[in-house]
């Protein structure tokens, strides 16, 4: 068991080295300083000035899917049409491991690099590092990154291309942005409007600007339930196809 | 006879396209080759061995357990390399045999990477990356990360493509100390024929998703070598002209002094030799039945298939 944990996080650190090697995270670091840095200050208030981080999450969307998009189809994407899975395979790995390293590790890179540089609002907005609606923010963003990774990794397992994928994932997730309607939680930016609506009024006492629609504790719950749940399933799907049913040659 | 992989009626099939059409395939521990043309099926076959491929039907197994299922198992007592290799091109070498050494289980990677370094004359390259590396580099790296685990069975696929004579010698030779000394068993796909001359001990020929015959290179070398003569006489020029017009002879050639000559039936052709030679007034100087070479041994099962 102990050497099963060592070959997961043996795996991590493979998957870390050979696909966020330079320059990969160097220009997806680029693009999430570019992304986050790039917002305009809305509210002028400073007292009010934690309503610019749902600004800043809400439009980075764009280059978020892009950049999971990017990141996932490669690792997944080339590592099945070069060969390596067939490397990995030809030693004593679990499937299930190089499913759930190679998953882990875009996820923590993700979610560390677009927290990294989301954090440098809080110097810009001059707000407390302990203001509760930057954690909340974090939280919506990890969220959908999350939704974007699972729905992604369906996609590149399923086409086995890299390029196919990158773009079908893009058109795909942008697209559902698109055309559905932004205050439903079919949305990201309705889910996430939803759970800065709550817990902004609960922790500053008013709705944040912008915001007519006052959320109930089930309609945050649900904000946060809905991605995670669709995730979870897809992750379940990829995992058994990946484990179980799909060949590699 | 124990044999270290067995096979049972696979089928594999890729849409419409059957790749392996009922393949019983057998290998016993020692050196082993498994030959056949371009397409024929080898490297699906080793993709079913695996557990990467699962076929549609039939069971394959390794030391007894089967591929698909036990794959997990059967990967902790064999090391692989794969005709197309994908290894991480940006580590250094030390750095993925740490990784590969980590994977198998070793308690000290570090040095056991560098131990496999050194076994492949690697050594000096250890803080290269791989990128840079050479196709023969790039196969030394290859047997060095299949023998990181300490197998039992090494299945190497085309090792020795690409890579140049003397790279071709010091791999074969690597292959033959290390049976020799470790007990290691290899099981070899390839077309060059002659590769496998210097080393195999056991032979399996593919054809179509077929094993069209196996066994011991000695025995399929006498059983198929018995219808080649290698015949002395003056006037081999002469000879040649009158064999080849002869239904009885399958081909015949003139190497240095010697006839060499392939038949469709042996006794026959002990009875009209001298006859031949008496016709032409020739002088019969000697003749004897030839072992064949792998090549010859393998044109021959392929023709008579």
């Amino acid at each position: 068991m102990k050497s099963e944990h060592n070959n997961f996080f043996r795996l991590i650190l493979w998957e870390l080295q050979e696909y966020l090697n330079f320059p990969m995270l160097e220009i997806l670091v680029f693009v999430v300083l570019y992304s986050v840095l790039n917002q305009p200050t809305v509210v002028i208030s400073y007292s009010m000035s934690y309503n610019n981080l749902r600004f800043g999450i809400r439009d980075i969307t764009f280059f978020m899917t892009l950049g999971v998009g990017a990141l996932v189809s490669r690792s997944f994407g080339s590592s099945i049409s070069k060969g390596e899975i067939k490397t990995l395979l030809s030693y004593p790995l679990k499937r299930g491991q190089i499913f759930a390293s190679k998953f882990t590790a875009l996820f923590m890179v993700f979610v560390c690099t677009y927290t990294a540089a989301f954090s440098v609002q809080i110097y810009l907005m001059r707000l407390n590092f302990f203001e509760p609606m930057f954690y909340i923010s974090v939280l919506g963003m990890a969220l959908q990154l999350l939704l974007m990774c699972s729905l992604t990794t369906i996609i590149v397992l399923l086409t086995k291309n890299e390029v196919i994928s990158i773009f079908a994932s893009a058109l795909l997730l942008y697209g559902i942005e698109n055309v559905v309607n932004p205050s439903s939680f079919s949305s990201f930016v309705g889910r996430f409007n939803a759970i800065f609506s709550y817990f902004g009024k609960i922790t500053h006492e008013t709705l944040p600007v912008g915001i007519g629609t006052e959320y109930t504790l089930n309609d945050a719950v649900l904000a946060m339930s809905i991605p995670l749940a669709i995730s979870a399933l897809l992750l379940v799907i990829g995992a058994i196809y990946f484990v179980r049913i799909m060949e590699v040659d | 006879m124990g044999f270290l992989i067995n096979t049972n009626n696979i089928v594999k099939a890729f849409g419409n396209s059957i790749v392996l059409d009922k393949l019983n395939l057998q290998v016993p521990k020692g050196i082993s080759g498994f030959v056949g043309r371009n397409g024929s099926g080898k490297t699906t076959t080793i993709g079913v061995l695996l557990g990467l491929l699962k076929p549609q039907g039939g069971e394959a197994t390794i030391f007894g357990l089967d591929c698909w299922h036990n794959s997990f198992e059967i990967r902790k007592k064999i090391g692989v390399m794969h005709e197309i290799t994908a290894y991480p091109e940006s580590f250094t070498s030390i750095r993925f045999l740490e990784h590969v050494a980590g994977f198998y289980g070793r308690t000290n990677p570090r040095q056991k990477a560098m131990e496999a370094l050194r076994e492949v004359g690697l050594f000096g390259a250890k803080s290269k990356p791989i990128k840079t590396f050479s196709a023969g580099m790039f196969k030394r790296l290859g047997l060095a990360q299949a023998l990181i685990g300490e197998p039992e069975l090494v299945i190497l696929d085309e090792p020795t493509a690409n890579i140049d004579p003397s790279g071709r010698s010091s791999l074969l030779n690597k292959i033959v100390e290390l049976h020799k000394e470790q007990d290691i068993s290899f099981f070899i796909t390839t077309h060059m024929l002659s590769d496998l001359e210097k080393i195999c001990e056991w032979l399996s020929i593919i054809e179509e998703g077929k094993i069209v015959d196996q066994g011991y290179v000695k025995d399929l070398a006498q059983r198929y070598s018995a219808n080649l003569f290698k015949i002395e006489v003056t006037q081999p020029h002469q000879f040649i002209e009158k064999l080849k017009t002869m239904k009885l002879v399958k081909n015949a050639r003139i190497e240095g002094d010697f006839v060499y000559c392939k038949v469709h039936n042996p006794d026959e052709f002990y009875v009209e030799l001298p006859r031949i030679a008496t016709q032409l007034k020739l002088q019969l100087k000697g003749f004897q039945r030839v072992v064949g070479t792998i090549e010859e041994i393998y044109e021959e099962i392929i023709d008579e298939k």
